[in-house]
């Protein structure tokens, strides 16, 4: 497998503002992430909100500078590359397609965007290409002159994926791309990326909270806490065993189709940390079922093995051990 | 795939075109119906004056002076607004006025336009060190007092129609660029703008056809408001006469001449009076139904 875009100990972090006299403080979004990107699979990304996922993406996409750490984009650092050699390489799709389409152009006009901008081809060609895209989304040619407040939000997220993949290019960063939408046209969307991505050979990263839908489409899932990489493995595998508490916990709410279970209990509590006063240690440990000594204090170990990877004491002793919280 | 795909696409978007879509919003609109046809018939009368106006505006006759409007016991047809104190017709020199205030309001709205739309835009969406900068450029503006600067300026070099139109136009930009920054800074944030930034479009282009086109039912309303509030600041220098420079025939100016017969010949100042409330309350409607009728998908 080859790496396809690669993340080093990336981190983003905000100067956050509380007032003319107060002290500036610095909010980490995205607080050491490395994660590889491989050819041709589909990564998940989950994680509760304000986890920092959506400025993951941003960078991802080169839409933000990293604070620290680096990109890489098929081997290149993606500071060093142009705009446009990026977006030929890497396109987002976002999650609510009532805010990601200009409700003044027309349909024709978004779709080709991303190769008029690249200035190669003539306007004929753009358009051309435009409709043949709007076609491989199920959109007949007769929207292409409407405008996006024509067309119902799963038409709309059709337009943004046709947008996405107009330039064929080689990864799509979905952030949540089936959220803003009813759920039954989510399962259309879905089987409609799946069915482009065996077409072009598209590789993705799939930002999401429906974890449903992450293990049936999902080639390997990152769990994100707090800015932070705390899982990740195997799709089947972080389903089967999951090892982080977080992950555990993720799990576990998942709502049932079965009504006479009732909502999970999750046993994490409603405290989502103070992102601005994250707590020491573990930034997980607060709400912890399986806390131990050391969590409170030192950074957990990152274990890797087996393709897997976990950040956390308790999953790094070893099996058998009696723990005392 | 295409059966699948087609499940979900297969309602056709409504025919109605969005210009349909605005005109029929704008014959709906009552507001905006009576201003734009007082306002058409204003424009036409004063575009039309060469050729409409009874008399030439600056021939005097002081064998004919302060003859009243037609309606009062003295009035005469071939004066049907009456003469002013130097016997000069008085309808055609409210049709001339007219095109005074009409060049005046569109080219300061221009200029000023220009500038404050520039710097809002640039404030909205750079954000950051430059929002800090023009922010205080508006505040340093908004710190002028029009009509002092315009008692300064032209106390130096004397005032002119064309001086007139400057000071204006150099200052009355501030509300379009508070207005286009607070609305640049909503568009700013919306995905559009961040999947044509990931498409790698340039900088320039993503402002003129991603955001302009998106800020412009704000940019049209404040130009509207800009337009008519040009025309009664040009009507109050040009009464305290640092304004348009007689003979022109200026509403402002003529409403300063005939201050002094106000309580004998009160249609001297009335006449223009109305002119000019006429036309800053026709342009104020068409903005206001602008407003209404521009805001995209009929969401205000």
């Amino acid at each position: 497998m080859t790496i396809l875009l690669e993340a080093r100990d990336v981190t983003r972090s905000f100067q956050v503002s509380r007032g003319l006299f107060a002290p500036k403080r610095r909010l980490h979004a995205v607080n050491g992430v490395s994660l590889a990107v491989e050819e041709g699979e589909i990564l998940a990304i989950v994680g509760e909100s304000g986890c920092g996922k959506s400025t993951l993406a941003r960078m991802l996409l080169g839409l933000l500078p990293a604070s620290s750490g680096e990109i890489r984009l098929g081997g290149q650092d993606m500071r060093a590359m142009g705009r446009l050699d990026i977006a030929r390489r890497v396109q987002p799709v976002f999650q609510d397609p009532y805010s990601s389409l200009n409700p003044r152009r027309r349909i024709a006009e978004i779709v080709a965007l991303p190769m008029e901008v690249q200035g190669k081809a003539d306007a004929a060609t753009c358009r051309r290409a435009a409709l043949e895209m709007l076609e491989r989304v199920g959109l007949p040619e007769r929207f292409a002159q409407a405008y996006p407040a024509q067309l119902s939000g799963g038409q709309r997220q059709r337009v943004a994926i046709a947008r996405a993949l107009v330039m064929r290019p080689e990864l799509v960063i979905c952030d949540e791309p089936t959220s803003a939408l009813d759920v039954s046209v989510q399962s259309q969307i879905l089987n409609l990326l799946m069915d482009l991505r065996r077409d072009f050979g598209t590789t993705f990263v799939f930002i999401s909270h429906n974890l449903a839908v992450v293990e049936h489409i999902a080639s390997r899932v990152a769990v994100m806490y707090l800015g932070q990489v705390v899982e990740l493995a195997e799709t089947a595998a972080l389903f089967e065993a999951p090892r982080h508490p977080y992950t555990q916990a993720l799990l576990a709410s998942a709502l049932t189709p079965e009504p006479g279970l009732g909502i999970p209990e999750t046993g994490l509590g409603l405290a989502f940390p103070d992102p601005l006063d994250p707590p020491p240690g573990c930034p997980f440990h607060p709400r912890c079922p399986k806390r131990i000594a050391p969590c409170d204090s030192l950074a957990p170990p990152v274990i890797r093995e087996a393709g897997r990877l976990v950040a956390c004491h308790f999953a790094a002793q070893p099996p058998g051990t009696s723990v005392t919280p | 795939m295409a059966g699948l795909a087609q499940a979900g696409a297969a309602a056709a978007p409504p025919e109605l075109t969005q210009r349909a879509l605005l005109w029929r919003r704008m014959r709906g609109h009552k507001g905006f119906l009576a201003g734009a046809i007082l306002l058409s018939l204003i424009i036409l009368a004063s575009l039309l004056a060469p050729w409409i106006s009874p008399h030439d505006p600056y021939a005097q006759d002081l064998t004919r002076r302060m003859i009243p409007p037609i309606w009062e016991a003295r009035g005469q047809w071939a004066h049907p607004l009456g003469t002013d104190n130097l016997g000069r017709d008085y309808l055609s020199r409210v049709l001339w006025g007219g095109q005074i205030s009409l060049l005046i309001g569109l080219s300061v709205m221009v200029i000023s336009g220009i500038i404050g739309a520039g710097l809002g835009l640039a404030a909205g969406y750079f954000g950051g060190r430059i929002d800090l900068a023009i922010t205080f450029i508006i505040t340093t503006r908004l710190a002028l007092p029009v009509v002092l600067v315009a008692l300064a300026v032209v106390a130096m070099i004397s005032g002119s129609l064309l001086v007139v139109i400057l000071i204006l136009g150099l200052l009355k930009w501030d509300r379009f660029a508070v207005v286009m920054r607070s609305a640049t800074q909503q568009v700013r944030g919306l995905d559009y703008v961040a999947a044509a930034e990931a498409a790698g479009a340039s900088t320039p282009r993503i402002i003129l056809r991603e955001v302009l086109p998106n800020v412009a039912p704000q940019l049209i309303v404040v130009a509207t408001v800009e337009a008519a509030s040009a025309i009664l600041l040009e009507a109050a220098l040009s009464f305290l006469g640092l304004g348009v420079q007689p003979p022109l025939p200026s509403w402002g100016l003529m409403i300063s001449e005939a201050k002094a017969y106000m309580f004998f010949s009160f249609w001297l100042i009335a006449i223009p009076g109305s002119a000019l409330a006429l036309l800053v309350l026709a342009i104020n409607l068409v903005g206001d139904g602008l407003r209404d009728v521009l805001a995209p998908d009929g969401r205000a």
